[in-house]
This record gives structure tokens, C-alpha cells and sequence, in this order.
């Protein structure tokens, strides 16, 4: 077997062990994905809508602690995946303060905008489950199926009254819209937030013209190419666009898809991506977590890189 | 490539329920050509033409877990083929192999 290839073995048993132990697919604690309801006073579960955040804003940031160790694991002769994992055991990701403040602030101001376009929603606070969406997308699809029903699908019918779920980033709406209606009947509706908050009157946070870094899953598959582009024309931000680096049909991706497979190869992706970026502008926005996280690791100083809900906010 | 390959009309048959869009490869390349991960050896094209073939060998092993799924190949192919789901599903393949101690 190819290094790669074994690697995926033991990648999904970590994630798969991980999110028994601790509901999420790193090894980090969960108490984090909450933090930033703190004092906004939403309802737990509460009425029929509510906002789905699946953690990824505050995993996506760490899950760049996991390289190094990643990188040590893969460089190192494996004595079986029992070696690997105890190699693993006991390993707890200690997230920085600075990038769990920033996702608190990002979420944050997407719930105000949400509350702002006259939206009643609740949350599901430590019962908020992970989607799946990591084991689908490497390809566990049966892993990914048992995980989806048993846990998400259980957790929302827990809270009886779920009919509306409003989700924050593009990969648990993808699994949401895309995979799981082919396999279950889901009794809620799935909005994406951006097409919530499109309505809403906005500013600027900043000043100067941006560029638009697309994430590929609402760029190709989720049909939000326009929507988030709208927003910043809202706020009266400038996008600079260039038919072959924004482009719907030729935007690459960020490398964050790669990154727990291949820390390397996900790097030089994202340099080929940010070269690209930087000749439009020197600030360019992301839409999604994992992209946030991966180019802004890989930036150097070459381009800033920040989310929309650093960019604009609700008047 | 080690080894002959032969072709699998059972898989295939189990491809095109995952992904019916699959069969409509005509081989043009376009995916090949738009894929930012040719450069480190994802032959897009011939992954879909071994898929069709029912074809799981060595190269399409180790080639699969390059893609990033960002989609670039089923935006412009002209069948419209969802190329990303045909890879998930030979990675589900694989992982399923593994899994049996192949």
C-alpha cells in the first residue's frame, strides 16, 4: 500500500474513535463549539429553527496542531494501526485562544445578522452534534451513514419540534442538501445562512477592495456563487474579479480538503491558490472555515485573509 | 500498473447506482485538463475510463485520494458528469478493501 493509502486506514479510525469519545472528528474538547452563545441569550433548541454551526469554525483552526504530529506519524515506519493509535492516545488538542476568540467573533456575527433579517432561532449548545461531513468527504460513506442516523439524525429528533435548520458553513450544508436526503428522509428544511442575511443592510468593516476566494462546495454544489457576492455589494465592498482565478468554473480549491491526507501537498495548493489571490488584491475573503484556515496559515504576510463576517456586518 | 486488469461489469453496475451520471464519459479530457491536480498525478480521464471498465488496480488506489473534490471537472464537463462522486465512490471501494485486509 501506498503511504497515502494506509494513511486514510488509520485517519478514519482516529476520527471514527474520536468522535465516540468526544463528539467531534479531532481530539478536542467540545465544551469549545459553544462558547461564542455565551450571553446572546438563544433558546436551547427552542422553537423550530435552529442554527446548525457543527463546530467547524472552531475545528477548522486546529486541525493545523494536528499537522506537525500528522507529518511525524506518516514519516515514521507504522508497526500496524495499534501503533498508531497508541501513538495518538492521550493526544489533546489545546486550542489557541486567539483562533478560538476569532471563530466565537465570526459566529457571533453571523447569529446578530440572523437576528437582525428578523430570524427566531434556537441552538443546541453541547448537544449540537458534529455532521459528518470529514467521513463522507474522504469517502467512509457506510461509516459516515451510521454516524449520520445514529447521532445527528437522533439528536434532532431529540429536540421534537426541529423544523427549520439554518447552517453556517458550506460543507454541512452540503451534507445536509447533497448526501443525506439520498439516504434518509430528513423531517426539517436546511437553509444556508447567507441566503438569510442576503436581505439584511450591512457595512463595511474594513476599507479598500477585496477578492473573492470561493469555496468550491457553494461556488459548484450548492449554487451561492452569487449570494455571498451580493452581500459585499451590499456593503458596498469592492471584489476585484478575473474570469480565470474567480471564476465559477475556474476557481481551484484552498488544499484544506487535503490537509489531514496530505499536509504537504494541501500547502502547495494553497500557495499555487494565494499566488493566484494576490495578484487581484491584497485582502481576500473567504466564505468558508476551512478555507479561513488553510490560506490564512499559508498567507505569509502576502495577503490577508478573513472571513465575510470580518468584512461586512448588520447595521 | 502491475497486473492485468480486468474488467468488473458488477462494480460498474454498482457505480452507476452511486453515480448514474458516470456512463456519459466519452473520454474527451476536459476534466484532466481543468483539474488543479493533474500536475501531481491525477489522471482525471482515466480514472473515469477504469471506473466504466468496472476497474479498481493499483494506480486508481493511491491516484483517488488526490482529489479534492473541489468540483473544477464536473463544472466543465460537457456531460456533466459528477466526476468528484465517482472518485467517492472508488475511495468507498478501497476503504471498504482495507477494511478486509486486502
Amino acid at each position: 500500500m501506498s503511504s497515502l493509502e494506509s494513511w486514510v486506514k488509520s485517519l478514519i479510525d482516529i476520527m471514527k474513535r474520536s468522535l465516540d469519545s468526544n463528539g467531534l472528528p479531532i481530539p478536542m474538547d467540545k465544551s469549545y463549539c459553544s462558547e461564542w452563545a455565551r450571553d446572546l441569550n438563544i433558546p436551547r433548541g427552542g422553537g423550530d429553527t435552529i442554527i446548525y454551526t457543527s463546530c467547524l469554525y472552531q475545528m477548522a483552526p486546529m486541525i493545523n496542531q494536528l499537522v506537525p504530529w500528522i507529518e511525524k506519524i506518516r514519516g515514521t515506519p507504522l508497526s500496524g494501526l495499534a501503533g498508531v493509535l497508541s501513538r495518538f492516545a492521550g493526544f489533546v488538542i489545546k486550542p489557541n485562544r486567539a483562533d478560538i476568540d476569532r471563530a466565537n467573533g465570526i459566529i457571533r456575527n453571523i447569529a446578530k445578522a440572523l437576528i437582525k433579517a428578523g430570524i427566531n432561532f434556537g441552538f443546541l449548545y453541547d448537544d449540537e452534534p458534529y455532521s459528518g461531513a470529514l467521513l463522507h468527504e474522504i469517502g467512509a460513506e457506510d461509516i459516515f451513514l451510521e454516524y449520520f442516523e445514529n447521532t445527528v439524525l437522533k439528536t434532532f429528533r431529540k429536540y421534537g419540534g426541529v423544523r427549520r435548520v439554518i447552517t453556517i458553513d458550506p460543507h454541512t450544508h452540503n451534507v445536509l442538501t447533497n448526501v443525506a436526503p439520498n439516504y434518509f428522509k430528513l423531517d426539517f428544511e436546511v437553509v444556508n445562512y447567507l441566503d438569510l442575511i442576503k436581505g439584511v443592510r450591512v457595512r463595511p468593516k474594513i476599507s479598500g477592495d477585496v477578492v473573492i476566494h470561493d469555496s468550491c462546495l457553494y461556488a459548484r454544489y450548492l449554487g451561492k456563487y452569487d449570494v455571498y457576492r451580493s452581500i459585499l455589494d451590499n456593503a458596498g465592498v469592492k471584489h476585484v474579479e478575473d474570469p480565470l482565478i474567480t471564476g465559477r468554473d475556474t476557481s481551484t480549491c484552498c488544499g484544506g480538503p487535503l490537509e489531514s491526507l496530505s499536509p504537504e501537498l494541501s500547502r502547495k495548493i494553497a500557495k499555487i491558490r494565494i499566488e493566484n489571490l494576490s495578484k487581484l488584491s491584497r485582502t481576500v475573503v473567504t466564505v468558508c472555515p476551512i478555507c479561513l484556515a488553510n490560506l490564512g496559515r499559508n498567507a505569509e504576510g502576502v495577503v490577508q485573509v478573513l472571513d465575510i463576517n470580518e468584512v461586512v456586518e448588520a447595521e | 500498473m502491475g497486473g492485468m486488469a480486468v474488467a468488473n461489469p458488477t462494480l460498474k453496475e454498482e457505480l452507476l447506482k452511486f453515480e448514474p451520471t458516470a456512463s456519459l464519459c466519452y473520454q474527451c479530457g476536459t476534466c484532466t485538463t481543468v483539474c488543479p491536480m493533474s500536475e501531481f498525478g491525477l489522471n482525471t480521464r482515466l480514472v473515469m475510463k477504469l471506473a466504466n471498465l468496472g476497474i479498481i488496480n493499483d494506480w486508481v488506489r493511491k491516484a483517488v485520494w488526490l482529489c479534492t473534490g473541489c468540483g473544477l471537472c464536473q463544472e466543465n464537463c460537457p456531460n456533466e458528469i459528477r466526476i468528484p462522486n465517482v472518485i467517492r465512490f472508488i475511495r468507498s471501494k478501497v476503504i471498504i478493501e482495507q477494511r478486509r485486509g486486502r
